[in-house]
C-alpha cells in the first residue's frame, strides 16, 4: 500500500442528527428509508473516504429482535444502499460487523458454537460487500468467532478494529500485544482500534499495536471525550485531522472516525492525509504466545508447566474419570502461583472422550487463569477442537517428522494461527544421533514455513530420554539442542523430568540435567514448576546468562528471607480444628488419629459428629457462613488424610448427587457452597457447572445413576429454566430433586415439581441424608 | 479507589450485630483490598424530559404502575448504569477453585462495592442538578417493573459500548456486579426503600428479623 487508506465516520452520529429516536432500531432504515442511508453515504465519499461501512452495525439476530425485520432482509439491502452510493466511484464497501450485544462464556452464557452461527448468519448474507470490517470488539475470543465465520463463509479480506479503554485493554481485558499474535495468527488482513477514546488518548495504544503486528493497522476514533452533558465531543475537525497527522507518523495506514465524526471531519481528515504515503515501520520479529490479557514472549527461558497431565498420575487420572474439573483447575492455579509462564493441557485418556474434555479443559481453565496454553494431543481432531475455542495464541504440542503428522497438523496450525512444538522423531522412532534429530528438526522446519507458519512460531523438541537406560544419549540430546538453535534460529522445548525416571533422588538429576539444557540453549523447559529448586535454576541460568538484567527479578526473589510457613499445631484436637475452620491442624488430627482408631471409627465417631455440630451453630445462628464453609473446608482435608490411608478407593458410597446451576443463569456460588459441604458426607458429587442445559442434567443423572439431583437458580428470570430441567428429569428418571436460590421459596420450589427446598447449605446436607437414609 | 463499607459486608454475610471471629475478620479485609485492586468501576447516565411514562425523543416506555409510582410527579428521569467491570468477576470465579470461604466473601466485597459506586454517581448527579434532589435508585425487576427493561435502559444508554455492561437473554447483566436504575428528579427527597415493590420481599433475611436493608 502507498497510500493512506481513509475510512468513513460515524454513521450513528449522522442518523441521530436526522431525528432518529434513541433505542430504535437504525438498520431497519436500509428497508424503511434506503436514500437517506445512501446520501450519508455519499456524504462521505464526498469528503474523501475510500472504504465505506454499511449500515449493519447491530445487524445479528439478537439485536434485530422485535425490529420486525431478518437479518437476511437487513443486510442485503444495507449493502445495496452503500453500493449505490459508491457508483461512478472507486470507494469500496465494507461489511459492518458490530459485537453480538452478549458476552460469551465463561463470563457469560454465549456459547462460542452459537455466536459463530450468529455471525455466519451476518456474513452469508453481506457477501455482495467488497470486505468485512469487524469492529468495536472488546472480546477476543467473539473477534475470532466473527474472524471464523468470516472466512470460512466468504473470500473477502478481513479487518478487525477493537475497543480499548485508556489503560490499553478492553473491557474484558484484551490488550493491543493478545489483539495482535492472535488475529495476525488468524490471518486477517488488517487490525486496529475505533471508537474508545479520542486521537489523542489512543495515541499509545496505536502505537503498541505498529510494534506488535506487521499488519496493516487501522485507527478509527471519536471525535474527542464525550461532554459530561452529552451534548457531543471535545475536539473539532482540524483538532482531529492535527492528532490523526501525528498517529499516521506511527506507520498507521488505515483511518477514519467513529462517534461523533462528520463527514468535516473526514474531509479535514482525508485533506490532511491524501498526500501522505504510510510511514515505515520497523518490526523485529518475536515468538510470542498469549491469551486475551496476557502476552508471554520467548524472549529468554520461560516455563512450561507439566501438571495437568494423566500420564503417571492416579489421582489425575481418577479426575478425568469423574470429571473433576476442580482437581484440574487447582493444578493449573498452583502451577501459575508458582511462576509458570504457561500451562501445557494433556487429557487424553483411553476411557474417556478426549476431545470433548479437551475442550471442557481449555474453557474451564481459561476462566480462571490467563496464562497461555499448550494443547498437548497427537490427535489432531482434539487440537483442532481446542484452538478453535481457544481465546487467543496457543501452541500445538505436537507435530513429528512423520508426513502424516506434518501434513495433517500444520494446516490446522495455521489455520488457527498457534504456535506449534515439533518432536524431532519419525516412523523410524527416536535417531540415536544428534545429527540424525537435526535433519528431521529441518524436515518440520521446512514444512512448516511451506505451510506458512512463521519461523517465530516454529519450537523444536530434541527429546529427553531417560538416562537410566540411556545415558550416552543425553549428550546427543543437548548437542542437538545446540545446532538446532543455531542451524534455523528456532526456539527449542525439551521435557525435562524424563531424564530420571529409574534413578533414586531423581530430583537431582533433573536438576543438572535442566542446567546443562539451558546452558545449551533450551528456551522453554517442559517441568514441574511446584518444585522450588528447579525454579531456582531458572533464576539463576537467567542472571548467569545476563537475560536478568542487573539481577533485579533474582534480587527481587532471593532478597528477602522468606516468609516462614505457619507451623501447623499438633496437639489439636480435630473437633476443635473442625470448628475453628484450620485445615492443615485437621489433617494432622486425622493422621493422628489413624494411629490408633480406625477409619471407620474416626469418621462415624469424630469427623460427622464434629461437621453436625457446627451445622447446629449455623442453624442456631451462633456461626454464621464463612465459619460454617471454613469448617466444612477444614473437615475435608481430614477426609482427605482418611482417604489417603484407605487408598484412592475411598470411603465415597453413600451414592451420587448432581448438582448443577440452571440455564441462563451464571450465579453459581451458591451451588458451589452446596458442594463443598455436601462432599463431606461421603457423597459422590457430580458438579456441572454453571449454565447447564436441561438436557445435559437429565443425562448425566442418568448416566451418574444419581440418586438425587441439586439445582440452583438465583434469578427470577431462570426459573423457567429450572421448572424445565426438573420436567425433563421428571419424565427420564425417578431420582429425587432439591432445588435453592436467593429467589426461591417453599411454595416455589413445590409449585415447580420439585422434591425438596433447601433454604441453605446445611438443610442440603440434611435432605441428602434423608434421601439416602445416611 | 472505591470505599467498600465493612459493616455492608458483614451484612450480606449475614452477621447481624454479631462480630466475626479474627480469621474471618482478616479475610474480610483481605478480600476488601483484593476488590478494591481488581475492581474498575464504570458508569453511564442520561437524563430525559419525561411524557407521561414515555422518555421524550426515545422509543421507551417505562412500564408498571410501580416506576410511575416512583416518578409521580417527576417532569425528568436520569437512567444509569454503573459495572465493576470483568477483573472482578474473575477474581471471584477464580477463588472458587481453591477457596470457596473466600470466593463468598469477595462476592460479598463486590456487591457492596457496586452499592458504593451507584451512591457516588447519585451524589454527583445531585450536585449537577441542585437544588433538585433524585429519588431512590428504582431497578428493572422491582416490583411490578418488569425485568425485560433492562434491555432498554442498556439500549438506550448505549451501556455495552460506554461501559462494557451488557445482558444474558434472560436479562440478566454480565459482569455480574453491575445495577441499572432509574431515578426520579425531585424538588425533595423522599422515597425511602418500600418493601412492597421489593420482589425478595418473600425470602429477605432482614424482613424476617424485623428489619430492611435500608
Amino acid at each position: 500500500m502507498n497510500k493512506i487508506t481513509i475510512l468513513d465516520g460515524a454513521m450513528g452520529t449522522m442518523l441521530q442528527k436526522s431525528g432518529l429516536p434513541l433505542g430504535s432500531c437504525p438498520e431497519a432504515l436500509s428497508i424503511t428509508n434506503p436514500d437517506l442511508i445512501t446520501d450519508i453515504h455519499k456524504m462521505y465519499i464526498g469528503s474523501g473516504s475510500d472504504i465505506i461501512y454499511t449500515n449493519t452495525f447491530g445487524a445479528n439476530e439478537y439485536k434485530l429482535e422485535g425490529s420486525g425485520y431478518s437479518v437476511e432482509e437487513i443486510i442485503p439491502a444495507s449493502v445495496a444502499a452503500a453500493k449505490q452510493a459508491t457508483v461512478g466511484t472507486s470507494a469500496k464497501v465494507a461489511l459492518d460487523i458490530g459485537p453480538t450485544g452478549m458476552l460469551l462464556e465463561p463470563l457469560g452464557t454465549l456459547s462460542f458454537e452459537k455466536a459463530y452461527d450468529m455471525f455466519a448468519r451476518q456474513m452469508k448474507a453481506g457477501a455482495e460487500a467488497d470486505l468485512i470490517v469487524i469492529e468495536t470488539m472488546t472480546d477476543l475470543l467473539e473477534v475470532k468467532a466473527a474472524v471464523l465465520a468470516a472466512k470460512e463463509n466468504t473470500n473477502l479480506p478481513v479487518y478487525v478494529t477493537m475497543t480499548f479503554e485508556e489503560n490499553g485493554r478492553t473491557f474484558t481485558g484484551c490488550s493491543a500485544e493478545s489483539m495482535a499474535a492472535t488475529l495476525e495468527g488468524l490471518g486477517v488482513d488488517a487490525i486496529g482500534l475505533n471508537c474508545s477514546l479520542g486521537p489523542n488518548q489512543v495515541y499509545t495504544i496505536a502505537k503498541k499495536l505498529c510494534e506488535n503486528t506487521s499488519l496493516p493497522v487501522i485507527v478509527k476514533p471519536n471525535a474527542g471525550l464525550p461532554h459530561p452533558d452529552g451534548s457531543g465531543y471535545d475536539i473539532d475537525e482540524k483538532g482531529f485531522a492535527d492528532a490523526m497527522e501525528k498517529i499516521l507518523a506511527l506507520g498507521v495506514s488505515i483511518v477514519g472516525g467513529c462517534c461523533g465524526t462528520t463527514p468535516d471531519y473526514i474531509k479535514a481528515l482525508a485533506d490532511m492525509a491524501k498526500t501522505k504515503a504510510p510511514a515505515e515501520r520497523k518490526l523485529t520479529p518475536v515468538s510470542c504466545v498469549c491469551s486475551a490479557s496476557a502476552c508471554v514472549k520467548i524472549d529468554g527461558v520461560k516455563v512450561i508447566g507439566e501438571r495437568i497431565n494423566p500420564t503417571g498420575k492416579k489421582l489425575f487420572k481418577q479426575a478425568l474419570i469423574n470429571n473433576d474439573m476442580n482437581y484440574i483447575l487447582n493444578q493449573a492455579l498452583s502451577q501459575a502461583q508458582a511462576g509458570a509462564h504457561i500451562l501445557d493441557v494433556n487429557v487424553g485418556l483411553p476411557e474417556i472422550d478426549e476431545k470433548e474434555m479437551m475442550v471442557k479443559t481449555v474453557k474451564a481453565l481459561q476462566a480462571i487463569t490467563d496464562l497461555p496454553l499448550q494443547i498437548d494431543s497427537s490427535n489432531p481432531e482434539v487440537i483442532e477442537a481446542a484452538l478453535r475455542i481457544y481465546n487467543g495464541k496457543a501452541i500445538v504440542n505436537s507435530v513429528n517428522g512423520e508426513d502424516k503428522s506434518l501434513h495433517t497438523v500444520l494446516p490446522i496450525v495455521k489455520k488457527y494461527g498457534a504456535a506449534v512444538v515439533g518432536l524431532t522423531l519419525d516412523e523410524k522412532g527416536i535417531p540415536t544421533l544428534a545429527e540424525e534429530r537435526v535433519a528431521i528438526a529441518e524436515k518440520i522446519v521446512n514444512t512448516a514455513l511451506s505451510y506458512g507458519i512463521k519461523r517465530e512460531d516454529i519450537y523444536i523438541d530434541c527429546l529427553t530420554l531417560t538416562a537410566s537406560a540411556e545415558q550416552d544419549k543425553v549428550e546427543e540430546t543437548l548437542k542437538a539442542v545446540e545446532m538446532v538453535k543455531e542451524k534455523f534460529g528456532v526456539h527449542t522445548v525439551l521435557g525435562v523430568s524424563n531424564i530420571s525416571f529409574g534413578l533414586p533422588n531423581r530430583e537431582l538429576i533433573n536438576k543438572t540435567f535442566l542446567a546443562l539444557a539451558l546452558g545449551r540453549g533450551l528456551d522453554l523447559p517442559i517441568i514441574n514448576p511446584n518444585v522450588q529448586e528447579m525454579m531456582n535454576i531458572i533464576n539463576a541460568f537467567n542472571v548467569l546468562s545476563n537475560n536478568d538484567k542487573n539481577a533485579e527479578n533474582y534480587i527481587g526473589q532471593y532478597s528477602v528471607e522468606t516468609q516462614e510457613k505457619p507451623v501447623v499445631n499438633n496437639e489439636v484436637d480435630i473437633t476443635y480444628a473442625i470448628e475453628k475452620g484450620l485445615a492443615d491442624e485437621a489433617k494432622q488430627a486425622a493422621k493422628k488419629l489413624l494411629e490408633t482408631e480406625d477409619v471407620m471409627t474416626v469418621i462415624n465417631e469424630k469427623l460427622i459428629p464434629a461437621l453436625d455440630k457446627v451445622g447446629d451453630n449455623f442453624e442456631k445462628g451462633t456461626i454464621f457462613l464463612p465459619q460454617l464453609i471454613q469448617s466444612a473446608t477444614a473437615a475435608q482435608s481430614a477426609f482427605d488424610a482418611v482417604r489417603m490411608s484407605f487408598g484412592t478407593k475411598s470411603a465415597q458410597d453413600k451414592g451420587t448427587i448432581v448438582i448443577a446451576t440452571v440455564k441462563g443463569d451464571v450465579h453459581d456460588i451458591g451451588k458451589n457452597i452446596v458442594k463443598t459441604i455436601l462432599a463431606n458426607y461421603g457423597y459422590r458429587i457430580v458438579d456441572l457447572g454453571k449454565n447447564v442445559d436441561p438436557k445435559d442434567v437429565a443425562d448425566a443423572a442418568i448416566k451418574e445413576k444419581a440418586a438425587l439431583v441439586g439445582l440452583s437458580a438465583l434469578m427470577t428470570t431462570t426459573l423457567g429454566a429450572m421448572e424445565e430441567t426438573i420436567s425433563l428429569l421428571r419424565e427420564k428418571t425417578i431420582c429425587k430433586i432439591m432445588v435453592g436460590g436467593a429467589v426461591l421459596t417453599e411454595d416455589y420450589a413445590k409449585a415447580i415439581g420439585a422434591d425438596y427446598y433447601a433454604k441453605d447449605a446445611k438443610q442440603g446436607a440434611d435432605i441428602a441424608k434423608e434421601v439416602f437414609g445416611k | 479507589m472505591i470505599d467498600i463499607d465493612k459493616k455492608e459486608v458483614l451484612r450480606y454475610l449475614g452477621y447481624k450485630d454479631t462480630t466475626p471471629d479474627e480469621k474471618t475478620e482478616a479475610l474480610i479485609d483481605l478480600c476488601i483490598n483484593e476488590i478494591c485492586l481488581s475492581a474498575s468501576p464504570k458508569t453511564v447516565y442520561a437524563v430525559f424530559e419525561l411524557d407521561g411514562m414515555q422518555l421524550k425523543n426515545t422509543v421507551i416506555t417505562l412500564e408498571g404502575k410501580d416506576i410511575k409510582n416512583h416518578l409521580s410527579g417527576c417532569s425528568r428521569c436520569v437512567l444509569m448504569a454503573a459495572t465493576l467491570g470483568a477483573d472482578v468477576e474473575r477474581k471471584i470465579a477464580q477463588a472458587q477453585v481453591c477457596d470457596i470461604t473466600k470466593a463468598l466473601v469477595l462476592d460479598a466485597c463486590a456487591t457492596a462495592a457496586i452499592e458504593t459506586v451507584c451512591d457516588k454517581l447519585c451524589d454527583d448527579i445531585e450536585k449537577e442538578i441542585a437544588p433538585l434532589k433524585l429519588t431512590m435508585r428504582f431497578s428493572p425487576g422491582y416490583g411490578d417493573f418488569p425485568l425485560e427493561m433492562q434491555k432498554a435502559v442498556v439500549l438506550v444508554l448505549d451501556a455495552g459500548r460506554k461501559i462494557g455492561l451488557t445482558l444474558t437473554p434472560e436479562n440478566i447483566m454480565i459482569p455480574r456486579k453491575s445495577v441499572t436504575a432509574v431515578m426520579g428528579i425531585t424538588e425533595e427527597k423522599r422515597n425511602p426503600k418500600n418493601c412492597d415493590t421489593c420482589n425478595l420481599k418473600d425470602t429477605c433475611t432482614y424482613r424476617k428479623e424485623g428489619t430492611t436493608c435500608e
